[in-house]
């Protein structure tokens, strides 16, 4: 089907991921310019056309910072696609772009399906068919290789997960259409809700495979906590080992949340280093002890900090309440200095224990071994490109909207239409299956 | 000039609600029958309604036509299916006395002012003028009688070239025991149509008398209901079906017998309806199945004729008798009438336009069974577009179409004129893409307007249309000015334990403090069937508004229109799929040029880009 330039707003990132310094999220539609509005705070539409701005993209309900970004905004018809469009040009890298395609899509936009831009862009009368149809032929050849290559790593008994997948969604929506349709010759009703009260249970586990896949994708998230000076940034520094934190002895000298990416055996990982937390009036510092608290949050597992060669503190105590939160390791750092601590305390929470001296380079590896085994423990099913998780989040959604409408079989042929689609197109097939070939197929009806 | 501006050929249902939309558009009309006698006739099952078919007759009704009235006149017994599975796909289902239908459907034909009828057969139509706008053709009934019109449409269901067969015994049959009209197919490859072949078949009618009911489960009907919003509330008392099943002897004699079958021991063409199969058919498609329902369905309330649902059947009367007395409750059946199977020629349905005019014989409407239908209900549907297509023909005004997004009878249409039939077609409510905003509750909704625009519509009938309207939103202004709990009653309503009203479709276990009728009992003075539709309305609103923008998607595609492109001999980028579909249809838009089989988005892509340079010219 052509998509149609409509009341729908698309947004995409364009610029391959993980490669380059810069990031550029495109967005189109109608809405392109209210939605940029809600995410960088301004009046955009007040804003010159195709003239470069700075500004900052943040969450519109918590006002957390996302990115720091240019931008430049188009009005229709003096576009690309033909519609009001925003670009905004992010840092590069795994993860800004994303977080701000994400932002973009909670507030309103829709992922752009393959070669939309351009497509928009010909019905528009802004391109011709022979550049449209080029362009469009490039996007579909990378994302019909990486369809290719995501079947393909689809092994084992992944790949027999999501078509069977699709296999029992589809079953369950013929039985169900069979069902309406006939209702004097058929009734599998108590079977369509049986089979998807199972299908749902087990799309939760394929959940937990996207969970691995999403950390596949993005990185893995590990934060560096502790308090002051228990060797946080020198810990950074001989995971990463290279000097990018400003190592010192004085408490508190890293003051903002600093970010690396990394690759262990092939697994990458976003390591942060964040501001010891100390109660402090220093207005900079609750800045930084805030930017710690937002990076918790959004950690994968965190590596808790603490200085062996001094007794424990109750303010090293304090952080256990985050490492029981998201799980992770106790780092016992300075192990080459005179053990002054008593580890019966620390072992007591029951989190592993490391013992490093981060300055020595002892230990570095072990730790970063344990956190691969750990986040990537429940081993690699589904390898997944950014649009087939969001295929596969929307086919959650309508499994969750089945289940969620079960006295309606009408809602739950809807949802399940939507899902098998999905599905359907994430193993590129046709995305509308012939219900009635398959109600006569399956079922003997009719009078 | 001519005798009659519009002549109908055939009395059937798709003939019947062609001939009254054109007379009640003040064409004159005249109706021809091979047997006026049999007008109106139900040749299968006595039975109307049903998922997909009863969604149909609401929208006949809804835009003025008889379907939905006759049935109501002459239910023996009437029921809701699916009601507690939403109401996108609750439908009503009637069965019908037989006798009593044709006689208000002759008697629907004879009240109707302009509409004459006449019997015959038709042997040939032949076009005496061509022509875009005024064609003449004259009609040719066997006795050598002529009449001249402007518009013909074709309504002959099984009767072209109609051959019935009960094994390998062979007749020629419109339907049942009357002839068939074998001249009149020539006469259409004549005019330029290309025909094809169907069969289908149907049951014995048995001997009531002769059946042990205590052994079957009864199926009563269900009190309040009705088709038409313009019948009067229906009393009277009706008659059950019932409910056996066939046992592993059923199958068995039937397996024994299958070389009998028509479509093995004849030349039977082998194209028939899958969702309505043979006895032997389903012995041979679902071995592994132990039992088949059987549903003994009343023929009327003066017969003790048995139609025996589920036993389609074309084996040698004898072997059905013994097929039949395995049957728990029919040890002792007697068979009245035999089941027999049929086979017929047929328009191909692609030759048509979604007016349902033949596409290279203006004027030339066909409707029914003929284009490759199955049901009275698919009939009849068709039969009113032809209808009133044929009258604005010959007024001069631009042709009627439904939707996909509209109707079922859009989709119906659509389905017979860009996708084409590969076996009879019935309609089912998983054809459609737009289900939860196409009701059988909401019908009227939608197309009485457009019945209304094309003076097809009563006073009456907009009368109750109008009223329905006003009170939806005079409920629906309550609902957004009452406040419960913190929010108002309209979003409150959508929670999902509780409910408008108490009764109709409300869920079980409903509590009394969920039901807003009873708190608020100023909404008591609606009809229940006005506030099922707030209801359904509020409780879908997110699924409906989703749906409505997909309608909108849709849409787009239909208004990008296609001009003639005769002229332009090859178009550069083309599939040859793609070229060969834009040259033998002719699609209309690019949204119609995108469901026809084997057109890839990128032929739609190229076939713009071609249309746009083509007005930059």
């Amino acid at each position: 089907m052509i998509v149609s330039p409509d009341e729908d707003t698309i947004s995409a990132i364009s610029t391959p991921i993980g490669i380059g310094a810069m990031g550029i999220v495109r967005v189109s539609g109608p809405r392109a310019l209210a939605i940029g509005a809600r995410v960088l705070g301004k009046n955009l539409s007040k804003l010159e056309a195709k003239k470069a701005f700075y500004g900052f993209v943040r969450n519109p309900e918590t006002g957390n910072l996302i990115d720091e970004v240019v931008f430049l905004i188009y009005h229709a018809p003096n576009s690309y696609t033909g519609e009001d469009m925003l670009e905004i040009f992010t840092h590069g890298g795994l993860v800004a772009p994303r977080e701000v395609l994400g932002v973009l899509l909670r507030n309103g936009a829709r992922l752009a399906e393959r070669g939309e831009f351009a497509r928009r862009g010909f019905l528009n009368n802004k391109m011709d068919l022979v550049k449209a149809q080029g362009i469009i032929d490039v996007v579909d050849a990378r994302s019909q290789k990486a369809l290719f290559t995501s079947v393909y790593r689809l092994k084992g008994e992944a790949s027999e997960t999501v078509v069977s997948l699709k296999k029992k969604l589809e079953h369950i929506l013929i039985s169900l259409e069979a069902t309406v349709d006939f209702p004097e010759e058929v009734d599998e009703e108590e079977k369509v809700v049986t089979d998807l009260y199972r299908v749902a249970k087990e799309m939760e586990t394929l959940l937990k495979g996207m969970e691995t896949s999403r950390r596949l994708r993005q990185g893995l998230k590990v934060v560096i906590i502790g308090k002051t000076n228990v060797g946080k940034s020198s810990l950074y520094n001989a995971l990463l080992q290279e000097e990018r934190a400003i190592v010192t002895p004085f408490p508190g000298t890293t003051r903002d949340v600093l970010e690396s990416q990394l690759e262990y055996e092939g697994y990458p990982v976003l390591i942060y280093d964040t501001a010891g937390i100390r109660t402090s009036s220093d207005e900079i510092e609750t800045i930084s002890i805030s930017r710690t608290r937002q990076a918790v949050k959004g950690a994968d597992l965190v590596l808790l900090v603490i200085d062996g060669s001094i007794p424990l503190e109750e303010e090293d105590e304090e952080f256990f309440y985050d490492l029981k939160e998201k799980g992770g390791l106790v780092i016992l750092n300075k192990i080459d200095l005179p053990e002054k601590i008593d580890r019966k305390i620390i072992l007591s929470y029951g989190f592993p224990l490391m013992e490093t001296s981060a300055l020595k380079g002892w230990g570095i590896e072990n730790i970063l071994k344990k956190v691969v085994e750990m986040a990537f423990l429940s081993n690699i099913d589904l390898m997944l490109t950014d649009r087939e998780a969001n295929y596969l989040e929307e086919v959650l959604k309508h499994i969750r909207g089945a289940v969620e409408n079960l006295n309606t079989l009408d809602i739950v042929g809807h949802h399940l239409r939507e899902g098998v689609s999905q599905l359907r197109k994430i193993l590129g097939e046709e995305p509308i299956l012939n219900l009635t070939e398959e109600i006569f197929k399956n079922f003997c009806v009719g009078k | 000039m001519v005798d009659y501006p519009i002549i109908v050929i055939g009395g059937g249902h798709a003939g019947i609600e062609a001939a009254l939309a054109s007379a009640r558009l003040k064409v004159p009309t005249l109706l021809i029958a091979i047997n006026l006698d049999n007008v109106g006739w139900t040749p299968c099952n006595p039975a109307i309604g049903g998922p997909g078919k009863a969604q149909l007759v609401k929208e006949i009704d809804a835009l003025g036509g008889e379907m939905a009235l006759l049935t109501d006149k002459t239910f023996t017994q009437i029921r809701m299916l699916n009601t507690s599975r939403g109401p996108a796909v609750r439908s009503l289902r009637s069965q019908i006395d037989r006798i009593l239908y044709h006689r208000e459907a002759k008697n629907a034909l004879e009240r109707t002012p302009q509409l004459s009828l006449l019997q015959g057969e038709v042997v040939d139509t032949s076009l005496v003028k061509k022509g875009r706008k005024k064609p003449i053709f004259r009609v040719t009934l066997r006795d050598g009688r002529n009449y001249l019109s402007q518009a013909v449409v074709l309504a002959t269901g099984t009767y072209l070239k109609g051959v019935g067969r009960i094994s390998s015994y062979s007749y020629p049959s419109g339907r049942g025991m009357e002839p068939p009209a074998n001249y009149l197919s020539d006469s259409l490859r004549k005019l330029g149509l290309k025909l094809r072949r169907f069969n289908t078949g149907t049951t014995p009618r048995i001997d009531g008398r002769t059946i042990d009911r205590e052994e079957m489960a009864i199926q009563p009907g269900e009190a309040g209901l009705k088709f038409s919003s313009l019948s009067p509330p229906v009393t009277r008392e009706q008659l059950p079906s019932y409910l056996t099943y066939t046992t592993l002897e059923t199958h068995q004699v039937v397996r024994d017998h299958l070389h009998l079958t028509a479509s093995r021991s004849t030349d039977m063409v082998k194209v028939g309806p899958r969702y309505c199969p043979s006895i032997e058919e389903k012995m041979v498609w679902f071995p592994e199945k132990e039992r088949h329902p059987v549903f003994l369905e009343p023929e009327g309330f003066t017969t003790v004729e048995y139609y025996v649902q589920g036993m389609n059947i074309s084996l040698p009367a004898e072997i059905q008798l013994k097929i039949l007395r395995t049957v728990p409750g029919m040890k002792k059946v007697e068979i009245i009438r035999p089941g027999y199977a049929i086979d017929y020629d047929l328009l191909d349905s692609l030759q048509l336009q979604p007016t349902l005019m033949v596409k290279n014989v203006p004027g030339f409407f066909a409707a029914g069974q003929v284009n490759g239908t199955t049901g009275y209900e698919e009939a009849a549907a068709q039969g009113i577009i032809a209808g009133i297509n044929s009258a604005l023909f010959v007024m001069g005004e631009e042709g009627f179409a439904l939707k996909r997004d509209e109707a079922y009878i859009g989709v119906l249409v659509d389905d017979l004129t860009t996708k084409g039939v590969e076996e009879p077609y019935r309609m089912l409510t998983s054809r459609v893409e737009y289900r939860l905003s196409l009701r059988q509750d909401n019908a009227d909704l939608r197309l009485t307007p457009l019945g209304r625009k094309l003076r097809l519509v009563s006073d009456e009938r907009y009368k109750l249309y109008a009223k329905k309207v006003k009170e939806i939103e005079e409920i629906i202004a309550f609902l957004k000015g009452k406040r419960k709990k913190e929010t108002s009653l309209y979003d409150y309503l959508k929670r999902p334990e509780v409910s408008l009203w108490k009764g109709g479709y409300s869920p079980a276990g409903v509590k009394e403090r969920d039901i807003l009728a009873i708190s608020f009992t100023e909404l008591l003075k609606y009809s229940p069937e006005v506030l099922e539709e707030v209801n359904t309305r509020v409780k879908y609103e997110g699924y409906i508004s989703r749906e409505n923008k997909r309608m909108a998607d849709f849409r787009e595609m239909e208004n990008l229109l296609i001009p003639d492109l005769s002229e332009d001999t090859v178009i550069q980028g083309l599939s040859s799929l793609g070229a060969a579909m834009l040259k033998s249809r002719k699609p209309k838009s690019i949204g119609e040029f995108l469901r026809m089989p084997g057109v890839s988005p990128q032929d739609g892509l190229v076939l713009l880009d071609r249309i746009r340079k083509r007005k930059q010219l």
